[in-house]
């Protein structure tokens, strides 16, 4: 599929883009969550989130950015390229076509995020690390809320929050249907960490608010007294 | 002939000048950043263990990672941390006999909360979110009407009292020991139990709080 946008009066080149975005990628390796919390890699997919872009554009629009913010300094094409390079390997971003200029035989190669929306894969709650991390969250509820000392179930515990990333993994695939596209166009913008955070909280709170059993059965699972027991 | 006594059964005493508050949040981008060198982070746990001079540091160091390090290269993590405000100087510790004292390290707090990602709902800045957070959340319900931005952030301002006082009361109701065991060198991982337990918490103490957020959504 091949697409070029018509010539506007100010611009003396043509984009010729071949590649279309998924709405949404879930990334659950590690090295790529990595990438996704550097302070650099991130202002790249920052950069790139609204249109495709050439080497140049990214590093101008990333040294914008930089500009705002302490740790990251200025930096050249060739270290962006770089970024770029890794950031390809990674697939989180795609050369996506190239940029005619008009009269020019030489053409320019454009870049574009291979997702508008990256989302964090959770743990795996039902293993061993879930267990784990349950198990230090049981420890610090117990002294958060009165549960009668009685010993909570972990397992049951597992089990909500295995419930709780269902509810989420549904509502995000919604997300991905073409009837959905006025809503992610509003979240697709921000910096990747605050949109992680913003989704976070929509997920929790409209999870428990269409599913108002699950809660519950936290409660349940923490042996939580109701109050006037 | 005497033989000469080890370093650790020298007689000393401790001089602190310093009291570590219980709880304090680290949203400073340069912090979060050094943070996330594991070198720095296992500063954090061993000084749980209370005010310590840079060669005890060094040998609690020594004895968890795999690479050794120097009394030099620690020095430089605890002065970092220092300039931070992560770690102070919190006192002296004269040895008996000798006129040079040592100095002593100390966390600055009991707890820390690492904000790596934090929404303001409040205030004209936060208008957009609330009105994104409505939208979505209508969406997700299937209802077609969007609440109003007030309705959300009037929830969000009662839900961010609630989760506060709950950081607080956690942060000063664990024992040591218990802190202790549940510390490790991931302080991303730490952060995120802790705030799922502010979130939980707070969900199943105030069960209004949830009933109020369902109200705008009608």
């Amino acid at each position: 599929m091949s697409e070029s946008e018509p010539i506007s009066q100010e611009k003396n080149y043509t984009d010729v883009v071949d590649y279309t975005p998924a709405v949404l990628k879930v990334i659950s390796d590690e090295k790529t969550l990595k990438a996704l919390l550097d302070a650099s890699y991130e202002k790249v997919l920052l950069s790139l989130r609204n249109k495709p872009m050439t080497v140049q554009e990214i590093t101008t629009e990333f040294n914008k950015l930089a500009e705002k913010c302490v740790v990251t300094e200025p930096k050249t094409n060739k270290t962006i390229y770089r970024y770029l390079k890794t950031l390809e390997e990674l697939e989180l971003v795609t050369p996506a076509g190239q940029r005619v200029m008009i009269g020019k035989t030489a053409t320019e190669k454009l870049y574009m995020r291979t997702a508008r929306i990256f989302q964090r894969k959770e743990i795996d709650w039902m293993s061993e690390k879930g267990e784990e991390w349950v198990k230090r969250f049981t420890l610090l509820m117990g002294y958060m809320i009165d549960n009668n000392g009685q010993k909570p179930s972990i397992r049951c515990i597992q089990e909500f929050f295995k419930k709780l990333s269902e509810a989420k993994i549904v509502a995000l695939e919604r997300l991905t249907q073409p009837a959905s596209e006025d809503i992610v166009k509003q979240i697709a913008e921000g910096e990747w960490e605050e949109l992680v955070a913003f989704i976070d909280w929509v997920f929790l709170f409209g999870s428990l608010m269409k599913q108002p059993e699950l809660l519950e059965e936290l409660g349940v699972c923490l042996n939580k007294s109701t109050p006037g027991d | 002939m005497t033989k000469p006594s080890p370093l650790d059964q020298e007689k000393y005493q401790d001089i602190i000048d310093y009291k570590p508050v219980i709880l304090k949040v680290l949203s400073d981008e340069k912090t979060l950043k050094t943070l996330e060198n594991p070198n720095y982070v296992m500063m954090l746990p061993i000084l749980r263990k209370g005010p310590m001079t840079v060669q005890e540091v060094t040998k609690a160091f020594n004895k968890m990672a795999d690479k050794k390090r120097s009394d030099k290269s620690i020095y430089r993590y605890l002065k970092t941390l220092e300039e931070l405000g992560v770690v102070a100087t919190a006192g002296q510790r004269v040895i008996m006999g000798k006129t040079a004292s040592e100095k002593l390290y100390m966390r600055t707090a009991r707890v820390f909360e690492l904000r790596y990602k934090y929404i303001n709902w409040m205030g004209e800045e936060g208008n957009e979110w609330a009105e994104r957070f409505g939208t979505l959340v209508s969406h997700m319900l299937e209802i077609d009407q969007v609440p109003s931005v007030k309705c959300i952030q009037e929830f969000f301002e009662k839900w961010n009292k609630a989760r506060s006082s709950a950081i607080e009361k956690l942060a000063s109701i664990v024992p040591d020991d218990e802190m202790e065991t549940i510390t490790t060198c991931d302080l991303r991982e730490l952060t995120e139990t802790f705030a799922r337990v502010y979130i939980f918490s707070t969900l199943m103490n105030h069960p209004d709080l949830l009933e109020q957020l369902r109200r705008c959504f009608k």
